[in-house]
């Protein structure tokens, strides 16, 4: 992609299971498994899963959070693997975090002021200098709890005299502070009351939309993810077996797993009771994952194929792409339309 | 049961609404309700002030060139308010001067385990790896002596001074210090708070002083203290076995000792020191007792 | 009060108080609330709001500092608040039990499900045969759908995912057969797919045993799916309570709407989120009238002052709201 901002490249992230006395390594926990995709500029794209999936793994990958074992990330174009943590230092204020639990994300022993002006005191003071270095990071501190809502007499106060939203408030200022391009959201909104959650995601839009960030969105809650997301992406077991913009993805999903996925969400409306079937089965394990494709043992449409081989992202058109052997090699007309869809859906 | 932890919290978050604050106003306030804290830090105020200005309060001089052996001996009376010891010299006095020596070795001792003590455990904790491996190794080494036992070969070793019995107490002591430094890093490093300083680019040595340290003080505050108790005692033992503070300096231990043949006809020769030396022992423990309350109500149960 | 049907708990004015030296928090303000036999009520507020501490409190588990400081709770006729403590323990677990949101921390990690399971059965149930026992464990297993009952009894709850053990938790809960079962967010903690399995679940095994259902979320997406009828709270007092249609069809209150419009939807895709404005307000501090009062678009002089009561606008659907005070006289609003 030509104006993408941040590109994975089979990015895998391998975690070594020891057992024993002595330590030895005696499997692997498969959290990312050869995932690639692209995030444009300006877009916001979703990350959804369940627990095991790796969408928590990929996100601190990107941003070297954790070491990634194998693949390639490449940031506005500049490969940034394998760079130096010094070289990697300088690059930090372009790629930053909001983690999800707001009680634990913030120091409960510094100010609020602290916390926000931690970059500077890293980095050095914000550009432009304008009386002295101690003014000017006032002052962009003073801006920054602005922007996101908050007041100055909140400066000089402990974190655990806030609520929730206002201390996810606080961590955004942080991650704002040394302007980034591209923010990771670590379900953001998770642990927030619902009538704080839209407040806080009514706030992620407009800054998006003022300061030109970019985003990557994940969650688990894909109600949210696709009101505030371009393009989602899901994640089973360390791989993406789909992605797609969001309209086309809740209209068309191929993959069963998202179909699934999308029909067990609680909709708060009683005139659409479904009968939800959702899948059976538990969410297996990411240390020794199914040969073949991943999700094979709970698909109900699972045939041989899906045990022997792993299906690849196959691109079906409109930007849809999808790794599911029924879905891809059944394409008829290169036309780009959706492929031919078997028993389909829960109703 | 999950809910009393969900309870825990929803109290605290009311707490908070109500105004109360994790500052050090709120930990005084909250301190100056504990009965721990004030009748304890009551005690200490005592000893240290009255050790504080033994040189000008108008007593006998506790180490007299010249002895008397004619006031040996003596019951307390308005004279002598603590009654007289074997060579003369007015135990009062000696009381109040044994505890500068106390306090002096104590604090000091303590001072230095500390440093040794969080420097290690600190580093220990938040690298892990190989770091730790030694340091804990070496913890663990110091940790399996008793104490007393490790200042008192020292102590023997060294000959015995104030600056021995000093360094004894400390290199017995800081594997302590270590140990509960490397338990709190270890588990204040893996909060989120300190990813996000990664995050934002900190260096290690940025993280380890800013947000580790700070956030493991409270438990420190409490070993602390009781440190300072253990090791008055530790002194008070080494100075009892003729190995700690010589004389003539005035110790409570070697008071102690000094007074033990005349039990029946002269006891306050080692009662006095003895009773100062508990009550100061019970200050420090109260005050450490009462602040793990106030600090953290989840730390009841810690013991050394 | 609802003709025609048999009420199994009467709430009348529970006030529920927690006595901290910083000042006094009403978790609860008066409630009244009634559940019927065999019916699935669903709680639904945020946090703070009191759902989980009406459930404690009917339990009288209701831990030091707080206490029950007023009202009567009705227990099959039997008031509960003045039980002694034997008696409260004869009523939980047996007649009215109660699962919550981390199974994790309610089983213990050193007993085999099967002889957790087995304890529960034979201390409620006065089964000591050990044959009998298993065929017990064994067929209460099966009804809460766990796959391969015979392995799962032999292993240790760490060894059983999420899921799972919440099933457990459900089986224990209903080894008993008891009339009320309390569930406090049995699914927050749980992956969406799994989710949807267990609430299946609780709604099918409820209905089967005659059990009625509390079911405490802060989701109304979940509530739509399992309940009959729904109760909405805030700041420690029932704003709005309705049949479940009823309630996402015709929501009267203010609160109710704006939580109702704050929650992101599948497939409509707006700009920005309807917000309620403000935040929760402070349980320490008594308001004298509506509790709603700053956050909401019709406020008036009234609502500051006086305390709204609960009318019924339509059948069988009650609201607390200035908008429609006692007399019918509808506000336009």
């Amino acid at each position: 992609m030509v104006d993408a901002l941040v590109t994975v490249v089979d990015l895998q992230k391998l975690f070594p299971v020891k057992k024993g006395v002595v330590g030895k390594t005696v499997a692997y926990v498969h959290a990312v498994d050869g995932v690639s995709l692209s995030i444009k500029k300006g877009e916001t794209l979703g990350l959804v899963g369940e627990s095991g999936c790796g969408k928590t793994t990929l996100g601190r990958a990107i941003l070297r959070l954790v070491e990634p074992t194998g693949g390639k990330i490449i940031f506005d174009n500049k490969d940034i693997t394998k760079l130096s943590t010094r070289e990697l230092r300088g690059l930090r204020k372009k790629l930053q975090i909001v983690f999800q639990d707001p009680y634990s994300s913030l120091d409960p022993r510094m100010t609020v002021e602290k916390i926000v002006g931690e970059g500077f005191k890293i980095h050095g003071p914000p550009s432009p200098i304008t009386k002295n270095v101690k003014f000017a990071e006032r002052e962009r501190i003073h801006q920054l709890i602005e922007q996101v809502g908050l007041s100055h007499d909140h400066l000089s106060r402990l974190p655990h005299e806030f609520s929730g939203g206002q201390k996810q408030r606080i961590a955004l200022a942080r991650a704002l502070a040394l302007d980034p391009d591209f923010i990771v959201l670590d379900e953001p909104t998770s642990a927030l009351d619902v009538s704080v959650q839209a407040q806080a995601l009514n706030l992620l839009r407009r800054l998006q939309a003022k300061l030109g960030l970019t985003y990557l969105f994940i969650s688990h809650d894909l109600s949210v993810v696709a009101h505030m997301s371009d393009r989602i992406a899901v994640m089973y077991l360390g791989k993406v077996i789909e992605l797609a913009p969001t309209i086309e993805f809740l209209n068309n999903a191929q993959h069963p797993y998202t179909q699934a996925l999308i029909a067990s969400i609680p909709i708060p409306d009683p005139r659409l009771k479904k009968h939800r079937k959702g899948i059976e089965g538990e969410v297996p394990s990411p240390i020794n994952p199914p040969k073949g494709c991943r999700f094979n043992p709970r698909c109900p449409y699972v045939e041989k194929l899906c045990r022997d081989k792993e299906p690849p992202l196959v691109d079906i058109g409109n930007g849809h792409l999808v790794a599911c052997h029924l879905k891809t090699t059944r394409q008829t007309a290169p036309s780009g339309g959706p492929p031919h869809q078997a028993s389909t859906t829960s109703s | 049961m999950k809910f009393r932890q969900s309870m825990n919290d929803m109290l605290a978050s009311w707490k908070m609404a109500g105004g109360a604050k994790q500052s050090i106003v709120d930990i005084i306030s909250r301190s100056r309700r504990n009965a721990m804290v004030v009748s304890g830090t009551t005690i200490i105020i005592i000893i240290v002030s009255l050790a504080l200005l033994a040189p000008i309060l108008p007593m006998a001089d506790p180490t007299p060139a010249q002895l008397v052996p004619e006031d040996a001996l003596l019951p307390p009376s308005t004279n002598h308010w603590f009654g007289t010891d074997e060579l003369g010299r007015d135990v009062f006095s000696r009381v109040i001067w044994g505890a500068r020596v106390s306090l002096t070795v104590a604090t000091l001792a303590i001072f230095f385990s500390l440093l040794i003590g969080v420097m290690l455990g600190l580093t220990a904790g938040y690298f892990g790896g190989i770091p730790d491996y030694i340091i804990a190794g070496t913890i663990d080494l110091f940790w399996t002596f008793p104490s007393f036992l490790l200042a008192l070969a020292f102590a023997a070793a060294l000959g015995p001074s104030l600056g021995n019995v000093i360094l004894a107490i400390s290199i017995s002591y800081w594997a302590g210090f270590a140990r509960l430094m490397r338990g709190q890093a270890l588990s204040v490093r893996e909060r989120q708070f300190i990813e996000a300083s990664r995050a934002l680019g900190a260096k290690n040595l940025r993280i380890m002083f800013t947000h580790v340290l700070p956030n493991c003080l409270a438990p420190l505050i409490v070993w602390a203290s009781i440190g300072v108790a253990d090791a008055i005692t530790i002194e008070s033992s080494l100075s009892f076995l003729g190995v700690g503070t010589q004389p003539p300096t005035p110790s409570w231990g070697y008071m102690l000792y000094r007074g033990i043949p005349y039990l029946q006809e002269a006891p306050w020769i080692s009662t006095f020191p003895g009773v100062t030396l508990l009550f100061t022992i019970l200050g420090f423990n109260l005050v450490g007792d009462g602040l793990r309350d106030v600090l953290d109500p989840r730390m009841k149960g810690m013991r050394r | 009060m609802m003709p025609g049907r048999k009420p199994l708990v009467e709430i009348k004015g529970l006030k529920t108080q927690f006595l901290l030296h910083e000042g006094t928090v009403t978790a609860l303000d008066g409630i009244d609330l009634t559940i019927y036999e065999n019916e699935s009520l669903g709680i639904v507020g945020e946090t703070g709001c009191g759902k989980s501490m009406t459930a404690f409190s009917m339990l009288r588990l209701v831990p030091h500092p707080g206490k029950i400081t007023a009202g009567s709770i009705k227990f099959k006729g039997v008031e509960l608040t003045t039980l002694t403590d034997d008696e409260m323990r004869g009523v939980r677990g047996r007649q009215i039990s109660m699962i919550f949101q981390d199974p994790s921390t309610s089983l213990d990690p050193v007993f085999t499900v099967g002889s957790q399971l087995g304890e529960v059965i034979s201390l409620h149930q006065n089964i000591y045969d050990d044959e009998v026992l298993r065929k017990k464990v064994m067929a209460i297993l099966k009804l809460v759908r766990i796959a391969a009952p015979e392995s799962v009894l032999k292993q240790y709850p760490h060894e059983l995912s999420g899921g799972m053990k919440q099933r457990v938790m459900i089986a224990l809960a209903l080894s008993c057969n008891p009339s009320l079962l309390i569930a406090d967010e049995p699914t927050t903690a749980l992956d969406v797919t799994i989710q949807a399995q267990i609430l299946n679940l609780l709604k099918d095994v409820v209905k089967v045993a005659g059990s009625s259902m509390m079911l405490i979320t802060h989701n109304l997406g979940v509530v739509a799916e399992t309940c009959d009828r729904i109760c909405i709270m805030y700041a420690g007092r029932i704003v709005e309570i309705a049949e479940t249609l009823d309630l996402f069809g015709e929501p009267q209150h203010p609160y109710t709407r704006g939580l109702l419009t704050a929650f992101p939807k599948l497939g409509e895709k707006k700009e920005e989120l309807a917000v309620i404005r403000g935040t929760v307000p402070n349980l320490m501090k008594p308001f004298p009238g509506c509790s709603f009062v700053d956050r909401c678009d019709n406020a008036t002089e009234e609502c500051r002052r006086v305390r709204p009561t609960m009318v019924e606008v339509r059948p069988g659907h009650f609201v607390a709201c200035h908008l429609y005070p006692p007399g019918g006289a509808l506000r336009d609003g």
